[in-house]
């Protein structure tokens, strides 16, 4: 709750410290911000004796800040000082975006720790609606208006059929509050199972937010928006969008409708949406010809691998969701710092304007090679570490989906194979890209993360979620 | 006339019907018309669909939190349209129209 | 002692650190030696550890730290050394430390030096990870690490864009590999519960586990061994691979990485024990690599080609050992393999360097006089290979022909031919190269040399174990009571086969004839063509007009030529054509082009315009709603 609070008390002060001037840097006092929130959650941690929710219903009021919130909000706060980090120097100008940014930022934190679906509906809301701003924020730039009103009006369409299945499953369960509906929808089971309006209701929850982490057949926003949004929105939507709305995700569905009857309804549409979204995102990313869309699709498939952890088991697959959103967030940030630097060298991000940057920059094209690495899966970095245990966390469940999943990540080694092809064994001299020093140590944040991750995963899933009793 | 009997004569299911049938009319709506200031408007259609729809829930089941849903709901559909009018604005600034099929240049 | 373990893999570890972080600032000595430091203490260490193991059959186990637990599921990061390990880590890090060595020489000027021996270096580390770990999820990250140093190496000359290519494709087929691989890891989990070795095995051995699922393990273990170790149909990257720097070829495309693939079938024989479906596969796929890369052996020009396939086909021959369950004969033969097949790509590298970068064996020939030693360890290598008696080649072969024919004579029979296919490819080989009349230019002539000394060394070192390597195991009706000293070696983790001495004495000897007299068929009839007659690969139909005036003393030779060997040479061009690059090669990449071709597909569904993302959005959420609802 002190995270929560402290980021969104200080958006608004950073908001009004800049009202009515034109360039003032914020920066530096929004990351310590962020920092504040991130010594929070270790207290809170210490201090929280929540019991197991999988097992115990507790009543809350609306929120509650148990340990797997405070996992996911740790995850989401460092993907977001990566963000601002990486991009601050040039990107932010005005207060107004670094505003919006936090703000979004109090939606994604919302959405780690709703019990009640008015705060998941308003969680949702406060994460989308700054960003279809940020989209557009470079108003002479007509694909930034493209992206846009795409990302808008494709949203807001998300929302209303999200809002309908809010109101299904109230009628169906009698309830908006995630703990009573735990309750209540395995009580209905001797009543001949959930109703048709309980059913369709969990159904169109699920596609809303399908929409939010761009899983396939809701995902065509995604590679427009990513591609003609400005670098630093795209990074954020791909890193803490998309991890916010696993987090909600995993509560809803692994929380709400966890019970056996319930799941039953729904996994196996979710398996086949994982199962195409994995294959739309690595067959996608494969004709690209640009990194950034390459990014996009690839980011798809992200999303098709981390639904796996929503199939599984949860007390199996949560650490496995925490330790990918991880890897995927550091690799993210620093394909897109690189990616930024050379648009900002070359004008454009195609493959070719990759060619010879790992032989220009030493350190740089290391960093590079490790975040391909991960992306990819490849032993020992925090990729693999998230990929092998969603993978065996799935595997007992849905074999053929693990096997969709395997072939999925074999294909992406394609891709990723060719910006390496790009930056290391091309002829042609790159620029040299030497970045100060604050991004310095954020690259080195992004890194460790990676590989200290891919070495040793028990640091996080030895973590216990739950005081054990 | 007490609330109750209203509810003996117009059935919740009339209801759950009704607002269906005005939620599809503003899904067609956004698939068929290219206008985005239309587009917009079928969307708040869908919106008022789920708010009638959640007011019918809250009234036929005795609970108010539905009808506190609501509300959340107007407030969130009043700000998304007010940021959504102005991307239309700025959209329209750069190219002079608000038809939504001339937005094609992200593809592939 | 136990830190001998961790120290092992840390030394050539710290090797890749400095040699790639400083190495380019450092002379070009200082940074060889310091790589080949880094491998001899491995090597050194390695010693110790073998000794200990000696004397303890147990084995010992190092946990350096919990990898990751989740439920019950607990993988850790930890080292083992068992006789099969400890065996390994001599030949990986003693032909390591000869080919670092070598390679200070070979690679001299070259401008990726220091990046050559870190690859190396790195290579190594990530070997003995594979041998030394102890639990699959160890192995895999070996697996996978030496994947990507050979990767990196057969692309270390990069500006050659047929040499990326060459990268690619093994990269890609490795990938499908460990595809099989990484599933077989998953079913291991969810049936046993565990990844650990001792666990695994131990559940394994009580044998009430589901038969099935055993048998689905080891097969997709396979796959994932075809991709390493190149066997039908993921072999073609192999021949490919040769693209890399010679060095690179003998240690990793001969010696260490591709026997990855038989060391995992050994490590994992309790397994295979209850699923004999899955060692019949192995048996079959071995010995159709065998034949196929043999036959293909007989057509190359290429001197590494020659011994590349000479290599697929070895690696088929040893999976035949491990088909029929004869773990001790595959060991053996995969070290003495190591041995003649390192000397021989090293004896080439020799030849290569010597001739200015020339590969081509139809431009060589007369090589005796100019580079003697280079000559002599080549024609040991040869011999060992081919099964000259008493060379390690000739009783590692014999073994696993031993045990063939007591499995199964159709293979047995297909095996023999293997061999004789292969005494034939290499001595042809040899007489083409060093003796003859010199067919390169003038300008090669000229600069023609014996290679330094420290190619020479390694080289001498190698010929000498070729010679000497069957003292490993030597039969019993040669060696008496030192007789199958690597079996005994082995027992503790193969277990005791249980048709020990199913073979007589008699047949045995029979077997050994036999090959001796095929060893002497090959050479008298490749002597015949390569040296008396000088054919030149080449001029095969050129020198047609006189060679038939000629031939008339040679009738029977003729007859012979055109019954046997003709259509056995023609087979081997077109299953090199057909099979090797128009088949396995297309179908392969037609694999790959497929998603490439569906990604293009989709481009045109991706066509930007909302109303049809709309459209399609819808389309799936009615199509959910109703397949939910009704279902």
């Amino acid at each position: 709750m002190r995270s929560l609070l402290l980021i969104f008390l200080g958006a608004i002060a950073i908001l009004f410290a800049g009202l009515g001037k034109k360039e003032i840097r914020m920066l530096p006092w929004a990351i310590a911000l962020l920092l504040g929130a991130l010594v929070f959650i270790p207290m809170d941690w210490i201090a929280n004796e929540q019991p197991d929710w999988v097992n115990h219903i507790v009543p809350y009021f609306m929120m509650v800040f148990d340990r797997s919130a405070l996992a996911f909000m740790a995850v989401i706060i460092i993907a977001a000082m990566l963000v601002l980090g990486l991009f601050g120097q040039r990107e932010i100008t005005g207060s107004d975006q670094l505003g919006l940014i936090l703000f979004s930022l109090c939606g994604a934190l919302i959405l780690c720790s709703f019990t009640h679906m008015v705060m998941l509906f308003l969680g949702i809301e406060a994460l989308s609606i700054p960003l279809f701003v940020l989209a557009g924020s470079r108003k002479k730039d007509l694909r930034s208006n493209e992206a846009a009103i795409k990302y808008f009006l494709m949203g807001a369409f998300s929302t209303a059929i999200f809002l309908m299945g809010c109101a299904f499953v109230y009628g169906g369960t009698g309830t908006l509050d995630l703990s009573v509906m735990q309750r209540v929808i395995p009580g209905s089971a001797a009543m001949g199972g959930m109703t048709g309006l309980a059913k369709t209701g969990v159904v169109l929850l699920m596609t809303g937010l399908c929409f939010k982490i761009a899983a396939v057949p809701f995902h065509f926003w995604s590679p427009d928006v990513y591609e003609g949004s400005p670098n630093r929105t795209t990074l954020f939507m791909a890193t803490v969008v998309k991890i916010a709305s696993f987090s909600a995700f995993f509560r809803l569905f692994n929380f709400a409708f966890s019970s056996p009857l319930a799941h039953g309804n729904w996994s196996f549409v979710l398996a086949i949406l994982a199962a195409a979204t994995i294959l739309v995102g690595n067959i996608g990313a494969l004709a690209q010809r640009n990194l950034k869309r390459t990014m996009a699709y690839s980011s798809i498939a992200h999303a098709g691998y981390m639904l796996l952890a929503i199939l599984a088991n949860p007390l199996e697959s949560f650490w496995a969701l925490i330790v990918y959103s991880l890897a995927y967030a550091g690799s993210s940030a620093v394909v897109f710092y690189i990616l930024n630097k050379v648009q900002e060298k070359k004008g454009n991000t195609e493959f070719e304007s990759f060619n010879g940057f790992g032989r220009a920059n030493r350190w740089l094209g290391i960093l590079l090679i490790l975040a391909l690495f991960s992306m990819a899966g490849i032993p020992v970095t925090a990729g693999f570490a998230g990929k092998f245990l969603l993978f065996s966390a799935a595997f007992t469940g849905f074999k053929w989906l693990v096997i969709v999943a395997l072939l999925g990540s074999a294909i992406s080694i394609a891709y990723y194979f060719r910006v390496f092809r790009h930056a290391f064994l091309t002829e042609a001299d790159g620029d040299i890209i030497k970045p100060e020093w604050q991004d310095s140590v954020f690259l080195a944040i992004a890194a460790t993360v990676l590989l200290l991750i891919g070495i040793w995963p028990a640091l996080i899933t030895g973590l216990q979620l739950f005081e054990l009793h | 006339m007490k609330p109750d009997s209203i509810f003996h004569t117009v059935e919740i299911s009339h209801y759950i019907y009704l607002s269906c049938v005005l939620f599809c009319i503003g899904l067609f709506g956004v698939l068929f018309r290219r206008n985005a200031i239309v587009l917009l408007m079928c969307i708040e259609l869908m919106l008022n669909a789920v708010n009638l729809l959640f007011t019918a829930f809250s009234s036929y089941m005795g609970d108010s939190s539905g009808q506190l849903f609501v509300f959340f709901v107007m407030v969130v559909a009043a700000a998304e349209a007010a940021v959504g009018l102005a991307i239309l604005v700025m959209m329209f600034r750069n190219t002079r129209t608000t038809d939504v099929s001339f937005l094609s240049n992200l593809k592939g | 002692m136990m830190q001998n373990l961790a120290l092992i893999i840390l030394s050539p570890l710290a090797g890749f650190l400095i040699t790639g972080l400083i190495g380019k600032r450092l002379p070009e000595k200082v940074t060889g030696w310091l790589g080949s430091l880094a491998v001899l203490v491995s090597f050194v260490l390695s010693i110790s550890v073998f000794n200990q193991i000696a004397a303890n059959p147990a084995g010992m186990h190092q946990k350096l730290f919990t990898f990751l637990s989740v439920g019950s599921l607990q993988i850790d990061f930890a080292l083992q050394a068992d006789r099969l390990t400890a065996l390994m880590m001599l030949v990986v890090t003693g032909i390591g430390f000869l080919i670092h060595v070598y390679s200070i020489a070979y690679m001299h000027g070259d401008a990726g030096f220091y990046k050559f021996f870190a690859y190396l270096n790195l290579f190594v580390f990530n070997m003995l990870v594979l041998i030394m770990g102890a639990n699959f999820l160890m192995l895999f990250f070996g697996w996978e690490g030496v994947g990507l140093c050979s990767y990196l190496l057969i692309g270390f000359w990069y500006e050659n864009a047929e040499y990326g290519k060459a990268a690619r494709k093994a990269f890609v087929m490795n990938r499908i590999g460990d595809l099989g691989l990484l599933l077989g890891l998953f079913l291991i989990i969810f049936e046993f519960g565990s990844l650990d070795y001792h666990t695994v095995f131990e559940a394994a051995a009580r044998g009430d586990h589901n038969l099935g699922v055993i048998t689905a393990i080891c097969i997709l273990l396979f796959v994932g061994a075809m991709g390493k170790s190149a066997q039908i149909p993921l072999y073609t990257w192999l021949p490919d691979a040769m693209a890399g720097p010679t060095p690179v070829s003998a240690l990793i495309h001969a010696a260490t990485m591709v026997t990855a693939g038989i060391y995992l079938v050994v490590r994992c024989n309790t397994l295979y024990h209850f699923a004999p479906v899955a060692q019949e596969l192995i048996l079959y796929v071995g010995i159709a690599t065998s034949i196929l890369a043999a036959l293909i052996g007989l057509k190359q020009n290429d001197i590494k080609k020659v011994l590349a396939y000479s290599t697929v086909s070895q690696l088929g021959l040893m999976f035949v050992a491990l088909g029929c369950g004869a773990y001790t004969a595959a060991m053996f033969h995969l070290t003495t393999h190591a041995f003649f097949k390192a000397l021989l790509f090293l004896g080439s590298g020799s030849v290569i360097h010597g001739m200015g970068g020339e590969q081509d064996i139809r431009r060589m020939g007369a090589l005796k006089a100019s580079m003697p030693l280079t000559f002599w360890t080549f024609l040991i290598g040869t011999l060992a290979i081919a099964g000259f008696p008493f060379m390690s080649g000739f009783f590692s072969k014999d073994e696993i022909l031993a045990e063939v024919f007591v499995h199964n004579k159709v293979v047995w029979a297909l095996a023999v031919g293997s061999a004789l296919l292969t005494s034939i490819y290499m001595l042809r080989l040899f007489f083409v190269t060093f003796l003859g009349s010199f067919r390169g230019t003038d300008e090669q002539k000229h600069h023609l040399h014996e290679s330094p000394w420290m190619m020479t060394v390694p080289l001498a070192i190698l010929a000498i174990l070729s010679i000497g390597g069957g003292l490993l195991n030597l039969p019993e009706i040669v060696g008496g009571g030192m007789a199958h000293t690597l079996k005994h070696w082995l027992e503790p983790v193969t277990g005791k086969p249980a048709g020990e001495h199913a073979i007589s004495h008699g047949t045995e000897l029979a077997l050994m004839g036999v090959a001796v007299a095929m060893l002497l068929g090959a050479w008298l009839y490749t002597r015949n063509k390569y040296q008396s007659k000088g054919v030149v690969p080449e001029a095969d139909e050129a020198q047609e007009g006189t060679g038939r005036l000629l031939s008339h003393k040679f009738y029977v030779d003729e007859v012979y030529d055109a019954a046997i060997v003709q259509p056995v040479n023609t087979t081997g061009e077109i299953l090199y054509e057909q099979a090797d690059r128009k088949g396995i090669d297309r179908i392969v990449n037609a694999l790959g082009n497929l998603w490439v071709w569906l990604g293009g597909l989709y481009k045109k569904v991706q066509n930007g315009n909302l109303e049809y993302y709309l459209i399609f959005m819808v389309a799936g959420l009615i199509l959910i709603v109703g397949f939910n609802l009704f279902r």
